[in-house]
């Protein structure tokens, strides 16, 4: 007869480390087909502007770019933020990360001021199907930035306080994951949404 | 260390290079958009230097080039 406490044995299991950082790629995956889905509906609906102004119109590329430059670089502290917590450097850890989080703080200021601007302009999110899509995708993508930001703020504090355990809870490079896939994401708004349509 | 799968990460210098490719990067992709005479080249270019960004970031700041595949 089977021993299924054997088969079952503790240390058949991975690393706890692993598991999380699998599980972490898994909710990366899903999220890649909710943002799939919306910038799908964006490239159908990108031509239906009704009576509002169109991409051509209405946006700021050389503001957009430099948005878009400073959330790039973002993903340079994050790595940098990991890069020193691997060398068991706190202050450089915490460093990095506020680093890190002030950018993405000043990504997010530059996408309140781009959407306040278009308003003014005319492109409410019910002016057009163009407009809905846009702002749906875009402001969930900002919406994420704002978690990474509380979560970047949290490890900081978390730091400084000696309470950053890698063995429980989110660590820097989980933090990391999904602050790099929230630039990725950005990456491809940027050429498609942006680029593209102008 | 968080996980026992790395193999050998970059050091800093390196992060900074591959920070300063995007960057250059970013800037080539900003001047497509307004040399003038690229017709329909500019979409394929966009998309292939988008797609660059992409890779670079996923594969060392991600470090899916350093981690061992599952």
């Amino acid at each position: 007869m089977t021993d299924l406490a054997e088969v079952a044995a503790p240390e058949a299991h991975p690393p706890m480390a692993h598991v999380r950082k699998v599980a972490m790629w898994v909710f990366l995956g899903s999220e890649c087909i909710f943002f799939g889905s919306l910038l799908s509906t964006f490239l159908l609906y990108r031509t239906k502007t009704l009576d509002g102004p169109g991409a051509e119109e209405i946006f700021n590329i050389p503001f957009t770019s430099a948005s878009s430059f400073i959330l790039l670089m973002s993903s340079l502290t994050m790595v940098l933020a990991h890069h020193a917590h691997e060398r068991r450097d706190s202050r450089a850890t915490r460093i990095w990360l506020i680093g890190t989080a002030l950018l993405g703080a000043t990504f997010l200021a530059g996408q309140v001021f781009e959407f306040t601007e278009f308003v003014q302009e005319g492109l409410k999110i019910s002016t057009s199907p163009f407009a809905s899509s846009f702002y749906v995708l875009t402001g969930f993508h900002g919406a994420h930035v704002a978690v990474g930001v509380l979560m970047l703020t949290a490890m900081a504090f978390m730091s400084a306080s000696g309470r950053l355990n890698d063995s429980e809870g989110m660590n820097v490079e989980l933090v990391g994951l999904y602050w790099h896939f929230v630039d990725v994401v950005w990456i491809v708004l940027f050429t498609v949404v942006y680029l593209l349509q102008v | 260390m968080t996980t026992t799968q790395h193999i050998s990460h970059p050091t800093a210098r390196q992060y900074w290079i591959v920070g300063g490719i995007l960057a250059v990067i970013t800037a080539i992709e900003v001047a497509v958009v307004y040399i003038e005479g690229l017709g329909g080249w500019v979409a394929p270019i966009l998309i292939a230097l988008g797609a660059a960004k992409f890779t670079i970031v996923a594969r060392w700041f991600m470090h899916l080039r350093f981690d061992k595949p599952l």
